[in-house]
């Protein structure tokens, strides 16, 4: 059955982190995100140049086409959407400041409306600034506070009057950034009308007791869109991802961990811990029900292991290499071990969001499988 | 020999020596072919007999010219693990794999590579025999199932000359990793290589660097690199399956060089093969060539000839026009990483800015992903991402792959001489320079 949730890779500048074509090939990418403040802003602006070629070629997507990707991208503001801040009326222009790996960088919300036509991405995120999720607190002082809630507010207002910049038309999709409930209404107004804004952008909340409940509470009081949780860290907040709707998750962690040496080591199979379900209700073998999500390359248990680094694996550097070799690299920093740490890792987050999706309106049978991750690897 | 390529017997009639591996893989079953009356005339007319072509076999390795052009030759070289078309270059994967690309990635096309390299010294320090003992060989650690070539550590007495000291037992290395000493002999060197289990071992040799000045230290270099071959070639306990190669040394003095070949031919019914080693060091490319030059017209026209340490696209044109038909350098990954492609005109530095808006691929004509996928524009922009050092790496290698098939095909149909006329009017549109072109002329060709 076709995924209903589409796992999306970060990249950086277009690229993802180690993985040549042929390995993205091998392992069925389908979606990547590029981040603008990567390209279009600041002294690197190749936005001429890219919808120039693009004018010239018969495919779709200039975007897309550029940085080499023959699958759907996705544009997002920034490698980080969480980095996005202050909104300050500049000549009479909003314009969003951004925190990227390269400085302190400003998006101008017409210019990025203007971009993204040209460069026609399977899908934009909005650059609107992400209201804080905390609220000061009442121990915080009194002037502090009243300055929280009147920043808040104006963030808000200043959104709000930034999307009604979108046209109720666009021929990109476009999702909008949301972080927490507050201040919301005028907001869901417009995205409700709007034919362009086709969802959101969430952050993955933390995981915790309250997980469920954050993402309800905020879910529930948006308009039925689409869902896209943005940054999702761990393979336990894709699952809460999960539940609570996502139709796109996205994520940078599997090939940054790989560059750590650290490997993801869980398995999808529900059948291969059938049976320790049982000690984890004998409260004394409980803890050794538990698997580790990750296996650290690194350490010398692997330097004579002959296996792969999870049994049925399927991915490249599974089918092809011992959890030896890829020690021996990873100890001696090599390249290449990153590269089939990445692949593994990809390959594992890829098809954990597979899976998730696969259960599409089985809403029990998602439920099931969850529950079992979460015992397994919780 | 484990695992044997088969091939004709070139005697037979009906054998075309000129097809490449893969033409020959679809040829009907019976191995005969119908040829048009204008080739079978060209044929007679141009075709070396078989019983001239060179033909040479050991234990493990069957050395078998298929063609000649001028002094250059096109063969297949069988290997326990499979065939190798040469003229061919070997990409280094120094510590085991070469750097960024997946063995995968260069077993298949465009790259191909029957054969890689990687290094005793290294290997031995990180991940250590022992651990090669228990899996069973490199070829079994790195996923790589072709052909394995090992340089003995020799070269480490150059790039890391602080850390060694010079004896006639042997070599004292201080590892640069951690600091532990290592009595690298020959003894040790073949015990090493035979934990590795290459399909070709180098002799342990006393390597100088090639710009040292100490006439007396290359004299002492090339009469204890014949002491060692002989150490070598007792201490080599799988000649069944592993082929020890000797490296005829002695700087750029041809009096040193002819005296090595001499002792080196003395042993020529225990050495498989032979490398030139002790060049590509910064020496002047008129003392480079002519060294070559005189290697391969002494060393056995059997048996094959291995130039380390080569390197530029230049310099592997020039070597197989003089005879040469191995070669190996970190050089294309090297450059790669670094943002610098390799060409048909030389070097394409990425990082310039005229690359910014340039929309073509590297290279047109070029099979690999790269240029299938990207443009200089995108990758000008990314260079500094590891990715684009992979990208362009995978490049390189693939251009030098190519450039040797190029070469070969062309030894073949007997146009080497056009060839390498239109290779160096590419690399060099003023002129080449008179080094080249008196390296071509001494292999009986001309670039005018």
């Amino acid at each position: 059955m076709e995924s209903t949730i589409k796992a999306v890779h970060a990249t950086n500048r277009g690229g993802i982190p180690f993985l040549m074509p042929d390995t993205l090939a091998d392992i069925g990418i389908s979606d990547v995100s590029v981040a603008y403040s990567d390209f279009f802003t600041g002294k690197t602006n190749v936005r001429d140049h890219i919808t120039s070629v693009a004018s010239k070629s018969k495919k779709e997507g200039a975007l897309a086409q550029y940085v080499g990707m023959a699958q759907d991208t996705f544009l997002i503001p920034a490698s980080d959407d969480n980095q996005m801040t202050e909104v300050r009326p500049a000549n009479k222009k909003e314009t969003v400041h951004v925190m990227t790996p390269f400085g302190h960088q400003q998006i101008n919300f017409e210019q990025y409306l203007e971009d993204v036509a040209a460069l026609k991405p399977a899908l934009a995120v909005l650059p609107i600034p992400i209201m804080p999720k905390e609220v000061p607190t009442a121990a915080a002082p009194k002037n502090v506070a009243i300055k929280m809630v009147r920043y808040r507010e104006g963030l808000m207002k200043n959104a709000a009057k930034m999307l009604c910049k979108v046209p109720a038309k666009f021929d990109v999709p476009l999702l909008v950034p949301i972080a927490s409930r507050d201040n919301l209404s005028e907001i869901c107004e417009i995205v409700e009308k709007s034919e362009a804004i086709v969802g959101y952008s969430l952050s993955a909340a933390p995981l915790g007791d309250d997980t469920q409940t954050y993402l309800s509470d905020l879910i529930d009081f948006l308009p039925k869109k689409q869902i896209y949780f943005t940054t999702v860290s761990c393979p336990l907040e894709a699952c809460e991802a999960a539940l609570a709707g996502a139709t796109h998750i996205h994520s940078d962690v599997p090939t940054r961990l790989a560059s750590m040496g650290l490997a993801y080591s869980f398995s999808l199979d529900m059948k291969e811990y059938e049976g320790k379900k049982a000690l984890a209700e004998d409260g004394v073998a409980a803890p050794k029900a538990k698997q580790p999500l990750l296996t650290n390359l690194w350490d010398r248990v692997h330097q004579r292991d002959t296996s792969p680094l999870v049994e049925g694996c399927g991915c490249y550097a599974c089918a092809h290499h011992q959890q030896a070799y890829i020690h021996h690299l990873t100890s001696i920093r090599e390249l290449t071990g990153s590269v089939l740490i990445s692949a593994h890792n990809v390959h594992s987050w890829q098809r954990l969001v597979e899976r998730l999706g696969s259960f599409g309106s089985d809403r029990a049978g998602l439920v099931e499988f969850v529950g079992w991750f979460r015992r397994v690897y919780g | 020999m484990a695992n044997p390529a088969k091939h004709a017997n070139p005697t037979k009639r009906g054998w075309l020596p000129y097809l490449s591996t893969s033409a020959r893989a679809s040829m009907p079953s019976s191995g005969l072919i119908l040829l048009d009356s204008a080739t079978e005339a060209t044929m007679s007319t141009e075709q070396t007999s078989s019983e001239e072509l060179p033909h040479g076999k050991s234990e493990a390795l069957e050395y078998q010219c298929i063609a000649k052009d001028h002094l250059s030759r096109a063969s297949l070289l069988t290997l326990p693990h499979g065939v190798v078309d040469t003229p061919i270059f070997m990409p280094v994967g120094t510590q085991g794999t070469v750097k960024g690309l997946t063995a995968s990635e260069l077993e298949e096309e465009p790259i191909n590579a029957p054969i890689i390299l990687a290094n005793t010294y290294f290997i031995n320090l990180r991940p250590g025999t022992d651990l090669l003992d228990e899996i069973g060989g490199l070829h079994k650690l790195e996923g790589w199932s072709r052909n394995l070539l090992t340089d003995s550590g020799g070269f480490q007495m150059v790039s890391l000359l602080d850390l060694a000291e010079f004896t006639e037992e042997g070599v004292h290395f201080q590892s640069p990793v951690d600091g532990t000493e290592l009595l690298l002999t020959p003894e040790k060197s073949m015990a090493i290589q035979n934990s590795i289990g290459s399909d070709i071992m180098m002799a342990l040799d006393d390597v100088v660097p090639v710009t040292c000045k100490d006439h007396a230290r290359f004299e002492l270099a090339a009469e204890r690199s014949v002491r060692w071959i002989d150490r070598c070639i007792a201490a080599h306990t799988n000649t069944a399956n592993q082929n020890l190669f000797g490296i005829i040394q002695g700087g750029t003095d041809p009096v040193l060089r002819e005296y090595s070949l001499k002792h080196f031919m003395e042993r020529d019914a225990k050495l498989p093969g032979y490398a030139i080693g002790g060049l590509s060091g910064g020496e002047d490319k008129a003392d480079f060539w002519r060294t070559v030059k005189q290697c391969c017209d002494v060393l056995p026209p059997s048996k094959p000839r291995y130039v380390m340490g080569v390197g530029y696209p230049v310099d592997l044109v020039v070597c197989v026009c003089l005879g040469a038909d191995m070669f190996d350098c970190v050089y294309p990954t090297r450059t790669g990483r670094f943002g610098t492609a390799l060409v048909p005109t030389g070097t394409m530095n990425l990082r310039l800015a005229q690359f910014r808006e340039d929309s073509r691929p590297v290279m047109q004509g070029c099979r690999c992903f790269v240029c299938r996928t990207y443009t200089r524009a995108y990758l000008h922009d990314t260079v500094s991402e590891t990715l684009t050092g992979q990208l362009i790496a995978y490049h390189n290698v693939a251009y030098q792959l190519q450039l040797m098939r190029g070469l070969r095909q062309s030894i073949v149909e007997h146009r080497l001489e056009a060839f390498v006329r239109d290779f160096m009017a590419k690399q060099f549109p003023e002129g080449a320079p008179q080094w080249v072109r008196d390296a071509v002329e001494a292999a009986g060709m001309s670039l005018e």
